[in-house]
């Protein structure tokens, strides 16, 4: 009760040491933020982590699961057999989202070390990567290579309910690759005849905003008001306009 | 007359025949291409280099303001992406066979032909090997398969390795002039 001043001049000075030793500690090189975080990847990644744990797509058939909780040692403590076709992953809460190239695998990573089935949403035959955002996930499916059979679209999958993936709505594409769900914003990659942004503010139509066909788009990640995209002619970063997207700088590929 | 015609016509017909200039040598493919060096010890091969620009692009991972763009099966290019209207491509973080990336913390886990490496990134220019693997002796003979950085064909043309070159460490994918070696995909 009597201490109320030297009190607050001890938090003051406090929080001036704090902001003390935040203010000097500058990034000499590039480093992420804190210590403990995850970074992140795009949604053709093959390998993701969540928590103590590392999920890698193997060999196409197989999920490893390593153990980095002791983080300068990865140890493989599971191998989880989970069909032909795998090859992408993407967590989302507590699932991982197989991308294969016949659909689209849940597997529940409660217990991390020890991935569950859940449920299968299978189309086609196509190679595709996945994104999720709520209770949808976005899905490329893409034709002309190995996955002869395939259709060339983006797909809309209600997984509210995760044991029964249902599909709510298709959208034609060129050659789609990675892709990455922001918010209202959605950005599909179309390989070498550019990119799309879609607006999913209703998460079950994506509308096309714009079709860019001079930037080739292969892996996006997309941040709150920018995003990144890497192709066949570089990496270029947008900022989200309203309905133009404002080219924010490119690292040019150069051939050799 | 017909005497000499014949034979004229037939060896005429047969250097026709040799002129097929897909088995001369002369033709090019794009394909891979064998990266060799001295030693096999992966703790001796991931190191910093310096910037290089983009030849080829894979897949992108971020973490702050730290962005890695792919180089398949080269390593990674570093780029200081505090400003994204300026990123700055700082070093090349050379990780032989490396497609995939991902971070926690300081420590990167790199794939690596097939098994995983463990790299101190506390200091990005400083990369320090933390759980080293061995090559496997099958990335010695014959690329990876091609993964998603492009798109399928059934066949993979590659320049045969040549053990007296030295230890295969990685691959890059080049114009090859009449490769002699490929594998059939699935």
């Amino acid at each position: 009760m009597l201490e109320g001043k030297p009190m607050k001049n001890v938090a003051i000075f406090g929080l001036a040491i704090v902001l003390l030793i935040f203010s000097c500690s500058k990034d000499v090189s590039p480093s992420s933020s804190d210590n403990s975080s995850t970074g992140e990847g795009g949604s053709m990644a093959a390998m993701t982590i969540v928590g103590n744990y590392m999920y890698r797509i193997a060999g196409g058939n197989t999920i490893e699961v390593y153990d980095i909780s002791g983080d300068s040692t990865a140890k493989l403590v599971a191998s989880v057999a989970a069909g032909n076709g795998l090859e992408t992953v993407f967590p989302y809460k507590q699932n991982l989202r197989i991308g294969t190239s016949n659909g689209m695998l849940i597997y529940d990573i409660s217990n991390g070390a020890n991935p569950t089935y859940v449920s299968t949403y299978t189309h086609v035959v196509s190679c595709d990567p996945v994104v999720a955002q709520g209770n949808y996930a976005y899905v490329t499916l893409r034709n002309g290579n190995r996955c002869t059979r395939g259709l060339t679209q983006l797909e809309v999958i209600d997984i509210s309910n995760l044991g029964n993936p249902t599909l709510v709505k298709t959208v034609p594409m060129v050659m789609p690759h990675g892709l990455d769900a922001d918010g209202k914003n959605l950005i599909v990659g179309e390989g070498t005849y550019g990119f799309k942004w879609f607006d999913i503010s209703n998460p079950t139509n994506p509308t096309e905003i714009l079709f860019n066909k001079t930037v080739p788009g292969y892996d996006i990640i997309s941040r709150g008001n920018s995003f990144i995209l890497v192709g066949d002619k570089g990496l270029y970063q947008y900022e989200y306009g309203n309905k133009t997207l404002n080219l924010l700088s490119t690292i040019p590929v150069a051939r050799p | 007359m017909m005497k000499i015609i014949t034979p004229l016509a037939i060896l005429l017909l047969v250097m026709g025949g040799c002129d097929n200039p897909r088995w001369n040598s002369g033709f090019t493919q794009m394909g891979y291409k064998p990266v060799y060096a001295s030693s096999g010890d992966l703790k001796l091969l991931i190191k910093s280099s310096p910037a290089k620009a983009l030849t080829e692009t894979g897949k992108i991972y971020t973490k702050g303001n730290l962005l890695l763009v792919n180089q398949p099966f080269q390593g990674v290019h570093v780029i200081d992406n505090t400003d994204p209207a300026n990123p700055i491509n700082t070093s090349f973080l050379e990780i032989p066979g490396n497609i995939d990336v991902s971070i926690k913390g300081d420590f990167m886990y790199a794939d690596y032909s097939g098994k995983i490496v463990v790299i101190d990134i506390s200091d990005i220019s400083h990369p320090r090997v933390t759980q080293n693997v061995t090559l496997d002796t099958r990335f010695q003979e014959y690329p990876p398969q091609a993964d998603l950085t492009r798109d399928f064909t059934w066949r993979t043309y590659f320049e045969c390795p040549d053990p007296k070159k030295g230890v295969v460490v990685g691959w890059v994918y080049a114009n090859l002039n009449s490769p002699k070696c490929w594998r059939e995909n699935q």
